[in-house]
């Protein structure tokens, strides 16, 4: 009687393996039928930020050419970095995505606080790079700096105090790397968001400030404040800051643009990653996304993952030397 | 005289008024709901604008931000939890008075000083905004600290009769607001590397839990029948201010208004603040002062003139500068930024019609907020008559969605029950909660423009003396500090004579 059970439970082993199999290898293929369910693209800042109103615009288009809604969403705190923590508990293929950056993957990892990163760059797979912006630095109108040369020859003789956005943000190693490389002091100023770092600058509290194009383009346009350089090895596209010379044509190399990564689960299948891909360039070739680019002052871009992997590196090793 | 009329014709179309009056209505119920915020809010709402045109958006957007302004101060008056923030100064007299059942009345108050305070602002705005603009630009790091410090001395004024038990919250209140990054050095404070606790704790999640869940826990020890407010009078109230009345909230009105704008073009500092402000300059000048936290008229009044006096100058420094002064208006920001106008000096010049329309509009809101008010304020006084054993747990499910919804975490919910606890200990010996959440407000700021501002000056103490305003406010805060002691001396004296007696 024992035998009996026993071949019978090895029968139905047997049997649920294979089914098991079968349904693994349909789970598989079914990737051509992805997605059958609505997305969620979770953007990690603030509403009505950059990232968020390009998430929102794009999402627009997800029914479109995804065949499913898109969701555009956004899960705030620690600078993105609670959201991105909470995204590992997604599987690969599923129907959440994130956007990240190098504040998430280059900076927060090496800074104080690092312990309580629990994710790596390597927890996600990049999808592609939703734009990226060229920060730009700003002085006070009545200094009349207006590039590096006068810059320098500011610096010899005076302390050069830099507001920025939070003294562990993009803008502040910025800040460090390129006085590093001019050979001249700097002290960082931090104020809480980039706007009022522009505001110091504008009332002569600081001399200078490193901000999004975007965000500097009112003041430069009032005449408050004046553009030094852009953070970028060629000059920027927009209109209001096309002439102003940039970072990489003194050959010095303290530059990096912000981006905005879309994140899948690791694990994820290279065809859903394709699709979602196909969609996104697709979608940043609408006319109204084109519009918006243009009035919040980013650029559309085309990097595949091997340059968002450079990038984070590159980005990685500027915070590393200017600690 | 041009773009005022531009902008006038801008405005007058249909579409306006009703966006405008939809993000009344929303603003109301969000605001006068504890847990829900006028953040949140906006950004439920915020797609919906994407396709409407800058002035029909911002009318949409500037609804909901007067009114919830505004709606924080019903659940304040009636159920003792805060809508939002700064209604905590307004429940200090709002519940009192309807505990003596006169909460109809203290609804009118709250929604006359309410529009008030938001009309005075939208014609200073209307006005007064370049002057006003270059005010604010001379006021910068040292100055802005000055304030905060001058703002801490307000928990003398609600503090109660004892004065260390103040200070005691208060100071615990200042420690929870160091936990997270520091912002000067990037340094990491009690986060026991804890990602949730990276930013700090959000001032509502705070505020959920001092107020509106503690305030379940101390009702749920008690009998239903004691905590019954005079419903029968209620019943009877029409609600209206008599001739003397009226008279007695002029002055804190006034002055509450000038009061707000001051501190609404400070960014950072926000409606909160200017409440505390308004209420402490209003009971020091007040003949009755005594009947602060008993249901003073006066102290509503000024509280409410504040935080909506708060609401057209935060658009200041927004629309001259592009500098957003609390998170509602950041968004408001990225709400300008679509529609392709760009915050700064050039802003006027290049969308003048736009902008005049924006400025003429806000003052409508204000007049349809007061309208929406009227025929709402008999509704929501009914709330009042609702069984406590229905309305309690209500109350707890808007709490922890409202905590949850801040940053979509269940870790959120677990600080607003500490709040909760420490709030309904901290009740029982005797202490007042709001020192705490003054501390809460005013920590981060105090801190952060301090340690600024000796960066800025390499070090030298010299900076905080280094400009007109500062010195006013340094007079202040000595004068201030000096008649804390002195009348503090004399309460002891007092209770030394009687004691001996």
């Amino acid at each position: 009687m024992k035998k009996k059970l026993m071949v019978f439970l090895m029968c139905c082993a047997s049997l649920s393996m294979i089914f098991a199999n079968g349904a693994s290898e349909e789970t598989e293929s079914d990737f051509t039928n992805w997605p059958e369910e609505p997305i969620t693209v979770i953007c990690p800042w603030a509403v009505g930020g950059v990232a968020d109103l390009v998430n929102r615009k794009a999402a627009v288009y997800g029914e479109e050419l995804l065949g499913q809604p898109v969701l555009a969403t956004n899960e705030l705190g620690a600078g993105g970095n609670v959201a991105l923590t909470n995204f590992l508990k997604n599987k690969p293929n599923s129907y959440n995505l994130i956007f990240g950056g190098e504040g998430g993957f280059s900076i927060a990892p090496n800074v104080d606080g690092k312990e309580a990163i629990m994710f790596k760059y390597d927890d996600f797979v990049p999808v592609m790079n939703m734009y990226t912006a060229t920060f730009v630095m700003t002085a006070d109108a009545s200094l009349n700096i207006n590039d590096l040369d006068q810059l320098k020859e500011y610096g010899q003789t005076h302390n050069c105090k830099v507001a920025v956005n939070g003294i562990s943000g993009s803008e502040a190693f910025l800040a460090k790397a390129l006085f590093k490389e001019l050979g001249i002091d700097v002290t960082l100023v931090s104020y809480n968001g980039a706007n009022l770092a522009l505001d110091a600058v504008a009332k002569g509290e600081t001399p200078f400030a490193i901000s999004h194009q975007s965000q500097a383009k009112g003041a430069v346009e009032g005449g408050l404040i004046t553009p030094v350089t852009v953070f970028s090895k060629d000059p920027v596209s927009s209109e209001l800051f096309k002439d102003v010379k940039p970072v990489g044509a003194y050959e010095m190399e303290a530059y990096y643009p912000n981006t905005c990564f879309l994140l899948a689960r690791k694990g994820t299948s290279p065809e859903v990653v394709e699709k979602i891909r196909n969609a996104y360039l697709t979608i940043m070739q609408k006319e109204d996304v084109k519009q918006l680019f243009d009035k919040l002052m980013i650029e559309p871009s085309v990097w595949t993952s091997e340059d968002m992997d450079n990038h984070i590196e590159h980005v990685i090793q500027i915070v590393k030397d200017n600690q | 005289m041009d773009l005022f009329l531009q902008g006038s014709s801008l405005l007058f179309n249909i579409p306006n008024f009703l966006y405008m009056n939809l993000g009344l209505l929303l603003g109301v119920v969000f605001g006068a709901i504890p847990g829900l915020t006028v953040i949140l809010c906006i950004v439920l709402f915020l797609p919906f604008t994407y396709s409407l045109g800058a002035i029909e958006s911002f009318m949409f957007l500037l609804g909901i931000y007067c009114a919830g302004s505004y709606g924080g101060s019903i659940s304040a008056i009636l159920i003792k939890t805060p809508g939002t923030p700064h209604a905590a100064a307004t429940m200090l007299d709002g519940y009192p008075l309807t505990k003596k059942g006169h909460s109809m009345k203290a609804l009118h108050v709250a929604l006359n000083s309410s529009t008030y305070g938001g009309i005075f602002s939208a014609v200073v705005l209307l006005f007064f905004a370049p002057q006003v603009a270059k005010f604010a630009q001379m006021m910068g790091t040292p100055e802005y600290f000055l304030i905060c410090a001058f703002g801490l001395t307000i928990i003398a004024g609600v503090s109660g009769n004892n004065l260390i038990k103040g200070i005691i919250t208060g100071a615990f209140g200042l420690f929870i607001s160091t936990i997270g990054i520091d912002a000067m050095s990037g340094g990491t404070r009690f986060i026991f590397n804890n990602i949730n606790l990276y930013s700090g704790i959000a001032l509502v999640i705070s505020l959920i839990g001092l107020f509106a869940l503690s305030e379940v826990l101390a009702k749920s020890e008690k009998q239903e029948k004691k905590e019954k407010v005079n419903t029968d009078l209620l019943k009877k109230e029409d609600g209206k201010l008599t001739k003397e009345e009226k008279k007695i909230i002029k002055r804190p009105m006034i002055l509450s208004g000038m009061i707000g704008v001051i501190i609404g073009i400070i960014p950072g500092t926000g409606a909160s603040m200017a409440s505390f402000f308004s209420y402490d300059r209003a009971r020091r000048m007040s003949k009755t002062p005594e009947d602060f936290g008993n249901g003073s008229i006066e102290g509503i009044s000024a509280c409410e003139t504040a935080n909506n006096a708060v609401t057209g100058a935060t658009l200041i420094p927004l629309l001259t500068m592009g500098i957003p002064g609390d998170g509602s208006v950041a968004i408001m920001l990225g709400a300008l930024m679509i529609n392709g106008l760009t915050p700064g000096p050039n802003l006027f010049v290049e969308n003048g019609p736009i902008m005049y329309a924006i400025m003429i509009g806000l003052i409508f809101v204000n007049l349809f907020m007061f309208i929406q008010g009227k025929l709402l304020t008999k509704w929501f006084a009914k709330i009042i008559s609702v069984p406590v054993a229905l309305l309690t747990p209500i109350i707890v499910m808007f709490c922890f969605a409202g905590a949850f919804s801040v940053n979509a975490s269940l870790f959120d919910i677990g600080v607003t029950l500490i709040f909760a606890v420490i709030a309904y200990i901290v009740n029982k010996f005797g202490f007042s909660t709001i020192p705490i959440l003054l501390g809460l407000v005013l920590g981060a700021l105090t801190e952060e423009n301090f340690r600024r501002s000796l960066v800025l000056s390499d070090g030298s103490w010299s900076i905080f003396v280094s400009s007109p305003i500062c010195i006013v406010f340094l007079l202040f805060i000595i004068i201030t500090v000096f008649l804390i002691v002195k009348s503090q001396l004399k309460l002891n004296k007092k209770g030394e004579k009687s004691e001996q007696n």
